[in-house]
């Protein structure tokens, strides 16, 4: 599964895109990138403090589709998936 | 509502036919009714001018108007609006722009312009606190902006803020804009065309007043409020510094709603990283920069070196819609080519969204035999860097086929017989945003009443950023009701002379508790937003006089189905909104405001 990232998030990181077998949510994506890069559990912080939920200035895509159109986070991903992570943005 | 509440209470009203120059009084229960800026500046349009006029006519009317919030210590309230009818699309023309060139102006002690006829020579108004003349612009005529600034702040003073048009002002580009502080635009719907049909060269000013607001205790305490909601949001305090608006090119293309090649070939970009606002931080970003007392600091300040493309230079930008324009829209991945598109638009003055999209316009008439090479003197098609960047240069210079460019994309295509692929609505050219994909901003482009815009009423918020609430861009069920909040708290927004990009952090409660101290009102937030859609029916009210088209959309958008992406098969279901978006709007379903709307918000006597 291409997992994509941008804005600040890519210096998290260290790339703009990784390839990691699909969890079976996207729960557990957020919770594995979380754990994986510090900074996704402590100063950009993409889950809720319960761990539960993605906090509200995270905006994840999967296939293009805003998570909150398909199930929130639990919507379940597959290895065909694109999965987009990115810092609350805006501009115009 | 009194003078010293936000406002100086001098209007200057200068007839460049005679040369003379009056002080006013500003009509207050307007400024009350009319908020500022944009309300109010449409205002004293309507009340003083024939809808029907012709926009470069000398009879036709320019208005420099500022707001009540303009120059004070609210949240970045450095935004001043220039208000006359489009020579582009006939509709009303509102232009908003930053820098600081309003607060000069309302330091000077006056808080807007009103110029009338049309001078013998080209002349620059002079304003120096009390001192106000015309002066000669010879010299200057012909001048870039960058040039014309530079003499001008060489000519009177470096501490002097100036306002100025381009050749393709002078030379009647239809989408010319004016620019203050060499970068910043009033720049959509060609008021600089308008001001170049005075002889009205520049305007400059330096003053050394202050504004007063009516509460300041209060004041100070909405504005600490808002500014501590904007430093802490991370779009206004994080993002929007680090990366500018360009930051929006990989989400709206994730979303698949970055239109390609004119929109033709859909609007999922592969090239999108080429053109973002991350590439563009990462290799030419030398700084953001902020217009007056701004806490956002949005704007770029860009560089390419001779060593990494024929495209070197220096300059500001682009936003994200001129990275769409010049970009993807015109097939160019080419970041260096999109730079020097945009920096040649703000050195000549000219609207890169219109200026972009009609190029791309003309790659797509070019490659399907409908313009011959010999009308353009060279091929033009989609992914030539070099061509795109030639093609802004021409018409910059009025030159050949950049003579016909400068007309828009509307007047092109028609004039190639096939006017249908001019991605335009009212004839002014909708920005990057695909309507198929987004359903919300389709309705926003159909019913803006400057013709295709964006910043009228910001549906990307919603229905792709989740601000404030996320909306399924997919759906069309209850955008009526959210656009009109949008475009009634927009019209609010644009006419205090606060920045619309505040209100991605900030609310009502807060833009109305900003205005409410500044002006010593005690109404509530609803009776403010009124205001708003007050503003927004009396430009559709001039509109209908004026005889602008009904509300639609190219055919490519409502008949052409996406080919790929999230958004694939969609096309904009635009009728099934317009329905619910007149029908909440409290308008007839032909569109118009019905009396009994009119008569709700004070405008049953407002006559044409």
């Amino acid at each position: 599964m291409q997992v994509k990232f941008f804005a600040t998030y890519i210096s998290v990181v260290g790339q703009r895109v990784i390839d990691i077998p699909a969890p079976s949510s996207v729960l557990d994506l957020l919770t594995y990138l979380s754990q994986k890069y510090p900074e996704f559990s402590t100063t950009k912080k993409l889950l809720t403090d319960d761990g539960l939920d993605m906090r509200d200035d995270v905006i994840c895509m999967v296939n293009g589709r805003h998570i909150i159109h398909m199930g929130g986070v639990n919507c379940p991903l597959t290895d065909r998936d694109v999965v987009a992570i990115t810092p609350q943005m805006a501009g115009g | 509502m009194t003078v010293g509440n936000g406002w100086t209470g001098t209007l200057l009203r200068v007839n460049l036919t005679d040369g003379t120059i009056i002080r006013e009084a500003l009509n207050m229960k307007d400024a009350n009714d009319y908020v500022g800026a944009r309300g109010l500046g449409t205002k004293y349009y309507c009340n003083e001018v024939d809808p029907k006029i012709d926009p470069l006519s000398a009879e036709n009317k320019l208005i420099f108007m500022t707001g009540p919030c303009t120059g004070t210590l609210a949240s970045s309230a450095g935004r001043y609006e220039v208000v006359s009818k489009s020579p582009l699309t006939g509709a009303i023309g509102a232009a908003n722009s930053g820098g600081h060139f309003g607060p000069e102006l309302k330091y000077a002690g006056y808080d807007g312009i009103i110029f009338e006829g049309k001078a013998e020579k080209p002349c620059y108004l002079y304003i120096n606190d009390d001192v106000v003349e015309l002066r000669c612009a010879k010299d200057l005529w012909g001048k870039n902006v960058h040039e014309a600034t530079d003499m001008l702040n060489a000519e009177c003073g470096e501490d002097f803020r100036v306002a100025t048009i381009a050749p393709s002002g002078e030379n009647g580009v239809l989408f010319a804009g004016i620019m203050n502080d060499k970068n910043r635009a009033a720049g959509r719907g060609g008021m600089g065309a308008v001001m170049g049909s005075k002889n009205l060269k520049a305007v400059v000013v330096r003053g050394t007043g202050s504004v007063k607001v009516a509460r300041p205790e209060g004041f100070l305490k909405e504005v600490a409020n808002a500014r501590k909601m904007l430093i802490e949001h991370p779009v206004c305090g994080e993002g929007l510094a680090a990366f500018g608006t360009e930051i929006l090119v990989n989400i709206i293309n994730e979303v698949g709603g970055l239109p390609v090649n004119n929109g033709r070939d859909g609007a999922s970009y592969d090239k999108a990283y080429d053109i973002s606002g991350e590439n563009l931080a990462e290799k030419h970003l030398l700084k953001n920069q902020g217009c007056f007392g701004c806490t956002i600091a949005c704007g770029r300040v860009t560089k390419v070196k001779p060593d990494e493309s024929e495209f070197y230079g220096f300059g500001e930008g682009p936003e994200y819609e001129a990275g769409w324009s010049f970009g993807s829209d015109c097939g160019i991945n080419d970041i260096a080519a999109v730079l020097k598109a945009n920096w040649i638009c703000n050195e000549e003055g000219m609207d890169p969204i219109t200026m972009g999209a009609t190029i791309a316009c003309a790659m797509e008439l070019f490659e399907m035999g409908a313009i011959p090479e010999s009308d353009i003197g060279f091929p033009l098609r989609f992914g030539d860097a070099e061509a795109m960047v030639k093609c802004v240069r021409m018409t910059a210079d009025a030159q050949g086929f950049g003579k016909i460019l400068g007309q828009g994309s509307y007047r092109l295509a028609d004039k190639y017989g096939h006017p249908e692929l001019s991605m335009s609505v009212k004839k002014q050219e909708m920005p990057a945003y695909d309507g198929r994909a987004i359903q919300g901003i389709a309705l926003e482009y159909a019913t803006s009443n400057r013709g295709g815009c964006h910043v009228r009423g910001y549906m990307i918020s919603p229905e792709v950023l989740g601000l404030p609430i996320k909306t399924d861009p997919l759906v069309t069920e209850g955008k009526g009701a959210l656009l009109k909040t949008f475009q009634d708290l927009t019209a609010l927004c644009d006419s205090t002379g606060i920045c619309l990009f505040t209100t991605f952090a900030l609310g009502l409660p807060e833009l109305a508790g900003q205005y409410r101290e500044a002006v010593d009102s005690d109404e509530s937030d609803e009776e403010i937003l009124l205001k708003g859609e007050r503003i927004w029916n009396l430009e559709k009210r001039f509109n209908m006089e004026a005889g602008v088209e009904k509300d639609t959309l190219p055919p490519r958008l409502l008949r052409e189905e996406l080919p790929s992406g999230p958004a694939k098969g969609k096309v904009a279901e635009l009728q099934t909104m317009l329905a619910d978006y007149y029908e909440v709007r409290g308008w007839s379903k032909e569109g118009e405001p019905t009396s009994e709307k009119l008569k709700e918000l004070e405008l049953q006597d407002i006559s044409f």
